[in-house]
């Protein structure tokens, strides 16, 4: 019972953070912002747009650095 | 509008799935014997099939929708970002390619070398099929449950899973050992797309924001998010030339 219950968190962990930790993070201040802005408002939408867009950035970011690194030491 | 866009995105990601399925059934009937592959990969169908109706119906019968919507949208984002990442960094040439084919060889050699059954069922042929579809099944119980459950379209969302199930089970009895002539990458992108798109406008509706022309927005986030897309793939291409030693697929 106690692995079918850690397999399960486990699955849901892997499918939610995994290896990209920024990702979670990154949607939940955009939700975050959105909470900011009043009911109704339009403003929230091209908020939520653009932390969505800035967060698959900086992830990106983080990989090619990494790429650039491991690139680095093959050479 | 937006039922096309579901039924786009549902039948996407279950092709793209399933092409990676295919992949490890194809592998297990050639090397192992086909009637267990084949009961193998109908059994992890049926058990997918009963998750989303077992997890799907009580979720659109007794959670409101706002909640739905907000939790969901959360989810897709999440997923559909995670989808889109990977197919950037394929598309920029910092991730290397899925090779299906080096995925099939692979996975051939492999069963190969365990000892054979005697019986005329073949358990190893079983399990590998059952495995594989149930594992690359989920993702698509996932996108079927949260896009259809969202949108109060279950069905319709099933609907389009099981087409691309059928469609892609056909073209891979025919093609056979060719599936990585099917663009995965672009697929995959077009779905991560779609599901940030749909992740966006359903988690903004939970949490109350207004998006002009309603449903339309879907399109207009799709082109939107396809811009930036395009934009950062271009960017790390550019900003990486000579580098483009494709690291190993994960």
């Amino acid at each position: 019972m106690t692995r079918a219950a850690k397999a399960f968190a486990m699955f849901w962990w892997d499918f939610l953070v995994g290896d990209t930790p920024e990702l979670t993070v990154g949607i939940l201040v955009a939700l975050g912002a959105v909470y900011l802005f009043p009911k109704g408002s339009t403003v929230a939408g091209a908020v939520l747009f653009a932390v969505v867009v800035v967060t698959v950035a900086v992830s990106l970011t983080i990989e090619a650095r990494r790429f650039s690194k491991r690139s680095g030491r093959r050479r | 509008m937006s039922s096309f866009v579901l039924v786009a995105a549902v039948f996407l990601a279950s092709a793209v799935e399933m092409v990676e399925a295919l992949t490890i059934v194809l592998a297990a009937g050639t090397t192992r014997s086909w009637r267990s592959a084949l009961e193998g990969t109908g059994v992890a169908i049926v058990v997918l099939g009963v998750l989303v109706a077992a997890v799907g119906v009580p979720l659109v019968k007794y959670v409101p929708i706002s909640t739905l919507r907000l939790v969901i949208g959360a989810l897709l984002l999440i997923f559909g970002l995670q989808w889109l990442r990977k197919a950037i960094l394929r598309a920029s040439g910092l991730k290397a390619m899925h090779n299906e084919d080096e995925v099939f060889e692979k996975e051939v050699a492999r069963l190969g070398s365990i000892p054979g059954s005697a019986t005329s069922r073949d358990a190893t042929a079983f399990t590998v099929a059952f495995k594989g579809v149930f594992l690359e099944g989920l993702e698509v119980v996932i996108v079927v449950l949260t896009l259809g459950v969202a949108n109060h379209r279950l069905a319709l969302a099933a609907w389009a899973a099981a087409s691309a199930i059928l469609v892609i089970g056909l073209v891979g009895v025919i093609v056979s050992r060719q599936l990585s002539k099917v663009p995965e990458n672009a697929m995959k992108m077009a779905v991560g797309l779609m599901l940030v798109s749909f992740g966006s406008f359903w988690s903004g509706e939970g949490m109350g924001i207004h998006w002009p022309l309603s449903d339309l927005s879907i399109l207009g986030l799709i082109a939107l998010y396809g811009l930036a897309t395009l934009i950062m793939v271009k960017i790390l291409t550019g900003v990486r030339p000579g580098l483009a030693l494709a690291e190993e697929a994960q």
